[in-house]
């Protein structure tokens, strides 16, 4: 008889759980650290490409010069004929920056939808008074919602779509406006140019090292879930897999912690003692003058044509 | 004899929790040396390094550096601080820990701008280096973006800029591919032959018969078991057995196994051969 290496239960057929990927909360957690995990890495590393264009060989502090000051000038415009126009000019813009449609779709879906729920009480009568135009509901003189006095027809007024259209342009402008720094410049590189444009060194440094480190903070949730995933289990309830995620963040907090030890001996190592000295200041040539001068100039003229 | 630039006499340490990671290690590092540290897996080698960068500090014994002791009040106060920065680099064996600027150009001029190198010179380091280690072509990525090998170059590049004399290097060739391997062992010679003292920890004999020429060796104890020429120790099989450094090679011939001792010759012998000893 042949003395088997392994423990006698090792060579038994053994019975395969079911259920687990389908379990509660499993598929959930799998899906979203994909996706979250996927996008976030690409971003935060950096890698993500920026499409060469006149835009993207402007230097970045520029860019963030030149689009803030856009963007309060936006805010000082009051005619919606001017807005529109202000409006096409940043679409022109962005298919000369070879911004991909899909993107500027993807940030359009979400954020006018955020922006109308906040203005869509402003179009209606029931908190501003104005001429209606279209009316929505009658209750009558004397309508009362608790102590809340109706009025007789609630309904759309000229003066809240007004207010909404202007809100509404305004906001996507600046949208637009954002996305033509954030898509036309590497995140490294606007970080790297708020810190030569003189942001606090300490903030600046958490900034870019928080910025750094939450690569490697998601690549440390990933590989702890897919060590997980790799091993055979059956159908986790619940209370199971909440005790794994209450572990696995016990996990990743001792590595998070033994990271930043390191970091801080690599950053003493480097001679680094708490006065934190960083890189020279922006220095802009010919093409970011011009690119300055030309957003000054188009604030100009917005607020001139389209104040007050 | 040469200057020593580290002495360490009867040096302890121990982890919260009593977890002992150095027990009465003695030895010193003078100036041009190249030095492996050998130990296996929890020998205590990464801590030693540590300390001799003066970034843990022993609970017994005393370490010098420079004929300075290394408390945490020298370490921090100039004018030592500062020369002791400049002169000691500190590779770490987790590159990412060592990464933590947007950019490579950006973390290659964090050390000198740290330690007050004038702007102009400071950037002219970092291309010179950029060029020494061939890196130019990711001057602008991130560090998180690179492969292990870019972030060891990277990594090295971002010490050597602020124009150390000593390299402290914790198991520099974990996670390298032989190419780059072979090329870290390059750099290494030339550093060497320009007189830079190193000091690296290992449990890899090959790459250490490559770049030391004396060895320290700790034993699982976290003790120094042996301390000298680096083929001596190499060739000890006896001692390389004790402290876990060596493993039978297995051999299958008609279901008959046969095991021997084996470590690589160093590659300045004639010819690049193992070296195999006998049980």
């Amino acid at each position: 008889m042949t003395t088997r290496a392994l423990p006698d239960w090792y060579y038994k057929e053994q019975a395969y759980p079911e259920g687990g990927e389908k379990g509660r909360g499993t598929g959930f957690i799998k899906r979203a650290l994909a996706a979250f995990g996927e996008s976030l890495v690409t971003l935060l590393s950096g890698e993500e490409g920026v499409p060469d264009s006149f835009l993207s060989a402007i230097s970045p502090a520029a860019k963030i010069i030149g689009i803030i000051a856009l963007i309060v000038g936006v805010t000082l415009i009051q005619r919606p004929l001017i807005l529109i126009f202000g409006f096409l000019i940043t679409l022109v813009v962005m298919g000369a920056a070879r911004i991909p449609v899909r993107r500027v779709v993807h940030i359009w879906l979400g954020v006018p939808v955020f922006s109308l729920a906040v203005i869509l009480p402003a179009v209606l009568n029931l908190f501003s008074p104005g001429d209606v135009i279209i009316a929505l509901w009658s209750p009558g003189p004397g309508a009362h919602l608790g102590h809340w006095n109706l009025p007789p027809a609630v309904g759309v007024t000229m003066e809240g779509l007004e207010v909404a259209s202007r809100f509404m342009l305004r906001v996507i402008i600046c949208v637009n406006l954002a996305l033509l720094l954030t898509a036309t410049t590497p995140p490294v590189k606007l970080l790297s140019a708020f810190r030569r444009m003189g942001m606090p060194n300490a903030f600046g440094m958490v900034l870019v090292m928080m910025y750094r480190y939450l690569v490697l903070l998601v690549e440390a949730v990933r590989e702890i879930h897919e060590a997980r995933l790799s091993r055979p289990y059956g159908g986790m309830n619940l209370r199971a897999e909440q005790n794994w995620i209450a572990a696995g963040v016990g996990n990743l907090f001792r590595r998070t912690w033994y990271m930043g030890e390191e970091v801080r001996q690599a950053m003493a190592a480097r001679g680094f003692g708490g006065d934190l000295k960083t890189a020279r200041p922006a220095v802009f040539q010919a093409k970011d003058w011009t690119f300055l001068a030309c957003c000054i100039l188009m604030i100009f003229i917005g607020i001139w044509s389209g104040g007050k | 004899m040469r200057e020593p630039v580290f002495d360490l006499k009867g040096i302890t340490y121990s982890y919260p929790g009593g977890i002992k990671a150095l027990d009465d290690v003695s030895f010193r590092v003078s100036g041009g040396e190249s030095v492996a540290v050998l130990g296996a897996n929890a020998s205590g080698k990464t801590t030693l390094l540590k300390i001799m960068d003066g970034l843990l500090f022993p609970d017994g014994g005393e370490a010098a550096a420079f004929g300075h002791r290394l408390t945490e009040e020298s370490v921090e106060k100039p004018p030592f601080s500062r020369m002791f920065r400049q002169e000691v680099g500190f590779l770490f064996q987790n590159s990412d820990a060592q990464l933590f600027n947007p950019t490579v150009r950006e973390e290659l001029a964090f050390g000198p701008y740290q330690l007050g190198v004038p702007e102009d010179e400071a950037w002219r380091r970092v291309d010179d280096m950029m060029k020494f280690v061939e890196i130019e072509h990711i001057a602008d990525r991130p560090p998180a973006g690179l492969s292990s090998g870019e972030k060891k170059r990277v990594a090295l590049a971002c010490l050597l800029t602020c124009a150390p004399s000593i390299l402290l290097m914790d198991e520099p060739t974990t996670s390298l591919d032989p190419r780059t391997q072979e090329w870290l062992v390059m750099i290494l010679k030339t550093l060497r032959k320009e007189g830079m003292t190193l000091v690296c920890s290992t449990h890899d004999l090959h790459f250490a018969s490559l770049v030391a020429e004396r060895g320290v060796v700790l034993t699982e104890e976290h003790r120094v078991a042996s301390d000298g020429n680096i083929w001596e120790i190499l060739t000890d099989f006896d001692l390389l057995k004790k402290v876990n450094l060596v493993h039978e090679h297995l051999h299958e011939y008609e279901e008959v196994f046969h095991s021997h001792f084996h470590v690589h010759k160093r590659e300045q012998e004639p010819d690049h051969v193992h070296a195999h000893g006998s049980e």
